[in-house]
């Protein structure tokens, strides 16, 4: 039986950092399965999700925290159990509107109150071709409960601005 | 040549005009290539045009001639056109454009050299005269929000479908279209719905509603007809039907009649031509289209916001721009790019001028005058057919039709020819008594006594549809009833802004160059400007002369067989392009090829217009020098071998650079049955020197108003005339007052040639410069911008070069690095420049982060100069925040542009100088154009739109 963990890394960004974490795992035979990498203001973030045998979890776990001498910051979510198959759809979202503070945060709290979760997100602010105003991005990939009203879930969105522009695209597979 | 012989005749005389055009000096020209190590103008073309496009062959154009000749050339062809009063209605009417807004707007380089208000700041003049338009629209609908503006009547209702479209529930793919719309709207409908898959009835709206499933209707108020309808019932039956209702409405009328938004409408939409602006021959006018709030995300055009600035107080911007095309590309809600602004500037100024009692009286009159005429015509014995009318009538002439339209041209008079049996009358403000007399005579009542037909005459508009609510309340609607108020309020508004009278605007892609006064010229003579879009043929020599000539001009400078100048923007010109390359497909029996590649740097425009024409969007990548990735290309052109429609392209680049492989990139596309469409945005750094005709294009459109010297009004007009090769040429737009045949394109504008009345100025710059001229133009503006390039280089890096490390007619600096390393960004440096006297290059197009500089031909070496000096300062005072000499958040980057109000302040808030603050180099002291607003708070705005005029306490506040 296998054991599914997300592992965080934070740290100085630095060559061989994804390096260092791949060998970590395959030292104890644990599957690389999905990943988000990012360079921050410097920094080197990272979400690793990974399933290992149970019988090496805690000896993994523990190596990846004595990376931290390597100047990584390592944070492990573990012991979930296999995702399950329910009453959701995928949904693709984009956004784009006047960046603010707090966007995130509100748009992230908008979608919670529709009971929807998010599993991807990509965010990034931009300088606006020809007005040069700072413009906020989303993308996201979204679990979707399969009986929302899509409709007022895009009302929500919409009503958070009067000029984001809210594209949600319904996908007909179910996430796998 | 002896010196008094030359004295007498040419050459100076009739190169007078290249001269007086193109910025340098030849002395500046020669230091100009010395600096960038060349010894002549031919070495630069060289060195920056490939070898495999450059043609030598001198332009099949005559030479340049000297102003007063072409305004002697111009002259002849205004008195070819016979200026008849027009009775024909068609939503075009006679109209006294104010002289106070003839000479102080329309004729005042302040307003029409301006470009589109992207820059708030200063622009806040024009931003306000379009709030005030956007007021005036919703006050007069009866709705909630108005956009400002749109090409022409016939292509605002078919943005009224597509808007139907987006909010409408209905599954439906039907759009009503009632019979008594005007023709011309009904066919360019047909145009856009084919594309888009929609299924267009047109009906009387009475009967034929009923057992319809639809998304939208589009109803006429008052009918082409004349006839006004109640709609009420209309509106409750489409809404049962989960369908919209647009209303395609008269502005004038409305000050007397109930708006469309109090009888349930949700859209309305219409020109503002009657409001002071000529007709044209067909254009340009500033079409209006109004809505529900809450349809605002789904509105088409620009919108004007009230937003407040760094210190708090009121400033105007663009709101909403993440509907439009240059962000969201093929997704966006329209494509409308250049609208009419100038014109809506006029039309705004007319409600302002006249005033709500003065838009009343002139609207009463004109009913009034009507209401006469139908009276005298009953007692001539003939059927007035319209009951209830405006301005309108349709008369039953049966047998005498033919007859009476030739005794009215007798008279110097047009009326509608409707049909064989009806003739249509319109009146407007300009019908006096006398007309209605001399109307009378036409149909044998020259007798007639005015004075007793006004007694029998009654009110003919219905009583329930009169109109009780009061419109333009607001206070800048009522305080500039004398001419001294409104002379001084333009010149206020005018003063607000930055335009070409003032500074060089430096915009990438927008090829602002000199609007020449002699251009400018004939636009406002009666013989081109008092035309009727459907006038006799007979009485419009001189137009179809200059039309000819000028597309002739067209082809020969791009090397394309034919030209159409019917689309009234560049936009506009890629749909007709693009509905060529569909016309084209579908006679050689390959109608589903949709496949349209777009390179990642295209304008929005590009893969908005590919959506419209019904095509699919491929994204082609650029290397890392900016050209198109030939690899990436071959690989999706073989992927969608069988469905590839065209490729768009534009050249040179976007990112301002000849591409070498211009001729392979035609030849991939051709290989796998594409065609080749070329955005012409560029064109003008190919003047004289290549031909897209010749080097691969099968279709291009031009932008008069850049390339060709129309002034681009604050955001319009413009023209953009498409260019095809001649196996496109059965595909260009046909004529708006007949139904296209099967497989030929339908009309893309409301009138037959689009916006006639600013083609005397295309034409005229043309003449003046002459082939020689046109070419030295081309090269001028490679050395230009070569020349900015160069003085700018060591101070910022240039993104991308061709091989020989030239750049074409606009360069792209880098401010990324300046963002990591000092967190100034793009708009700091933009906002900055306005404290040193400039509007701002073109902002993180094509590239985020960069600034694109584009100088024209006509900016001299001085003014180029200056330019970059304030570059070089500006880079100086980045430098000094990298440094931490200059704070990182308080510092003069970061707070411009600075104004007045706050360098006046009890205490300077501020951390360096007043004099660092707003004379940051000496020369400005000598002059200085002072911003009217702080940086203005786009997240504020996004928090609190407001889209019309502020209510009278804000304005308080403001005073206070």
């Amino acid at each position: 039986m296998n054991k599914y963990l997300i592992i965080t890394v934070i740290g100085a960004d630095r060559p061989g950092l994804v390096e260092l974490l791949a060998r970590t795992l395959v030292a104890h035979n644990a599957n690389w399965l999905e990943s988000r990498m990012a360079n921050l203001a410097g920094r080197f973030a990272g979400m690793v999700e990974a399933d290992v045998p149970e019988a090496n979890f805690e000896p993994l776990v523990e190596a990846l925290e004595k990376l931290q001498a390597d100047g990584l910051k390592v944070m492990v979510d573990g012991g979930l159990a296999e995702p399950a198959e329910d009453s959701f759809r995928e949904a693709q979202l984009e956004l784009v509107g006047q960046d603010r503070v707090g966007i995130v945060q509100e748009i992230s709290s908008a979608l919670a109150r529709h009971g929807v979760s998010i599993e991807k997100l990509h965010t990034q602010s931009e300088s606006a071709s020809m007005s040069g105003e700072t413009l906020f991005r989303a993308r996201a990939e979204l679990r979707v409960p399969n009986d929302l009203d899509m409709e007022a879930l895009q009302q929500s969105l919409e009503l958070l601005a009067d000029e984001l522009m809210v594209d949600i695209d319904l996908q007909r597979q179910t996430v796998g | 040549m002896s010196q008094s012989n030359a004295s007498l005749r040419e050459p100076q005389i009739h190169s007078a005009f290249v001269g007086r055009h193109i910025g340098p000096r030849e002395v500046d020209k020669r230091e100009m290539l010395g600096i960038l190590g060349l010894s002549s103008m031919e070495e630069l073309i060289d060195r920056v045009v490939p070898g495999s496009i450059l043609e030598n062959e001198p332009l099949a154009l005559d030479a340049s001639c000297t102003e007063q000749e072409a305004l002697q050339a111009l002259r002849r062809l205004a008195h070819m056109n016979k200026v008849f009063k027009s009775f024909i209605g068609m939503g075009y009417y006679g109209t006294f454009t104010p002289p106070v807004i003839l000479r102080n707007v329309l004729e005042s380089p302040a307003w029409y050299t301006a470009y589109t208000p992207y820059q708030p700041e200063i622009s806040q003049g024009r931003l306000e005269a379009i709030l005030n338009f956007q007021t005036m629209v919703s006050d007069l609908t009866g709705l909630d929000i108005a956009n400002s503006s749109l090409l022409d009547e016939g292509t605002a209702a078919a943005e009224a479908m597509a808007l139907c479209r987006r909010m409408s529930k209905s599954k439906s793919n039907t759009f009503f279209v009632s019979e008594i719309c005007h023709p011309q709207t009904i066919e360019v409908i047909r145009t856009r719905a084919l594309p888009m898959g929609y299924r267009v009835v047109v009906g009387d709206h009475r009967r034929e509603l009923d057992g319809l499933e639809l998304f939208g209707v589009l109803l006429q108020y008052p009918g082409s007809d004349g006839e006004i309808h109640d709609y009420a019932e209309v509106v409750s039956t489409a809404h049962e039907k989960s369908a919209l209702v647009a209303v395609a409405a008269d502005l004038l009328s409305l000050a007397l009649l109930k708006p469309p938004g109090e009888f349930g409408a949700d859209i309305a939409i219409g020109s503002t031509q009657r409001f002071g602006v000529p007709m044209g021959f067909g254009g340009p006018h500033a079409a209006y289209m109004a809505t529900r709030e809450s349809f605002k995300r789904s509105l088409p055009g620009r919108i004007v916001g009230v937003s407040i600035d760094s210190r708090g107080d009121p400033a105007y911007r663009l709101a909403m721009q993440t509907r439009e095309q240059h962000i969201r590309r093929e997704k966006a809600t329209s494509n409308i790019c250049t609208a009419q602004v100038l014109l809506a500037v006029m039309a705004s100024m007319y409600a302002v001028y006249h005033g709500p009692d003065g838009l009343r009286n002139i609207a009463r009159r004109v009913h009034r005058l009507t209401t006469v005429l139908a009276e005298g015509l009953r007692q001539l014995g003939f059927e007035v057919m319209t009951r209830h009318f405006f301005d309108t009538l349709l008369i039953n002439t049966g047998e005498r039709t033919g007859q009476l339209h030739e005794a009215a041209r007798v008279r110097g008079m047009n009326l509608r020819e409707v049909d064989g049996k009806r003739i249509g009358i319109s009146l407007d403000e300009t019908t006096t008594i006398e007309d209605v007399t001399a109307l009378w005579s036409v149909f044998g009542g020259g007798d007639l006594n005015p004075t007793a037909m006004a007694a029998s005459a009654g009110d003919r508009i219905p009583a329930g549809l009169a109109r009780s609510s009061r419109f333009l309340t607001h206070k800048v609607f009522n305080s500039h009833q004398s001419e001294t108020a409104m002379l001084r309020y333009l010149r206020m508004l005018a003063d607000r802004d930055l335009a070409l009278d003032r500074a060089m605007i430096p915009l990438g892609s927008c090829t602002m160059k000199l609007n020449a006064t002699a251009e400018m010229i004939p636009v406002t003579w009666p013989g081109f400007c008092d035309i009727h879009p459907f006038a006799p043929a007979e009485q419009t020599q001189g137009y179809s002369e200059l039309i000819s000539e000028l597309e002739r001009m067209l082809c020969a400078v791009t090397g394309y067989a034919a030209v159409s100048l019917q689309p009234n923007a560049g936009s506009q010109g890629e749909f007709a392009g693009l509905l060529a390359i569909n016309g084209y497909h579908q006679s050689r029996g390959e109608g589903h090829r949709n496949i349209c590649l777009i390179p990642s740097s295209a304008h929005g425009t590009n893969p908005a217009s590919a959506q419209m024409a019904g095509m699919k969007v491929v994204v082609v990548n650029c290397d890392s020098s900016g050209n198109i990735d030939i690899a990436d290309l071959t690989a999706k052109a073989q992927k969608h071998s069988l469905d590839l429609a065209a490729i768009m392209i534009t050249y040179p680049s976007t990112h301002g650079v000849f591409e070498e492989s211009v001729r392979e990139v035609c030849r991939i596309v051709h290989d796998h049955g594409g065609q080749v469409y070329i955005d012409g945005a560029n064109l003008n750094a190919l003047v004289g020197v290549c031909y897209p005709g010749r080097f691969g294009g099968d279709v291009s459109h031009l932008n008069l108003h850049k390339t060709f010297s129309i002034p681009h009004g604050g955001g319009g007009p413009g023209v953009g005339p498409i260019g095809v090769c001649e196996h496109l040429q059965p595909f260009l737009p046909g004529n708006p007052l007949a139904t296209a045949a099967d497989g030929a394109v339908g009309p893309v504008s409301a009138a037959p040639w689009g916006s006639a009345g600013i083609l005397p100025i295309s034409y005229a710059y043309i003449k003046m410069m002459g082939r020689d001229g046109l070419l030295e133009a081309t090269r001028s503006a490679i050395l230009n911008a070569n020349y900015i390039a160069h003085r700018l280089r060591e101070h910022y890096p240039v993104l991308y070069t061709g091989p020989n490390g030239m750049v074409a007619h606009e360069c792209i600096v880098d401010l990324r690095p300046l963002k990591e390393s000092s967190g100034i960004t793009v708009e700091d440096v933009a906002k900055r420049l306005i404290d040193y006297g400039f509007h701002a290059p073109t902002m993180s197009f094509p590239v985020a982060g960069t600034l694109m500089i584009e100088p024209t031909e006509s900016e001299s070496k001085a003014e180029l100069d200056r330019f970059c000096e304030a570059m070089i300062c500006i880079r100086q005072e980045i430098r000094a925040v990298e440094t931490g000499t200059l704070d990182a958040e308080d510092n003069p980057l970061r707070n411009a542009p600075h104004t007045i109000a706050e360098l006046t302040d009890e205490e300077w808030q501020h951390c360096y100088s007043r004099a660092q603050a707003v004379y940051p180099v000496a020369a400005l002291r000598a002059g200085k154009y002072w911003s009217p607003v702080g940086r203005i708070d786009n997240v504020y705005g996004d928090r609190n739109l407001v889209c019309s005029c502020p209510a009278l306490s804000e304005y308080a506040d403001e005073l206070a």
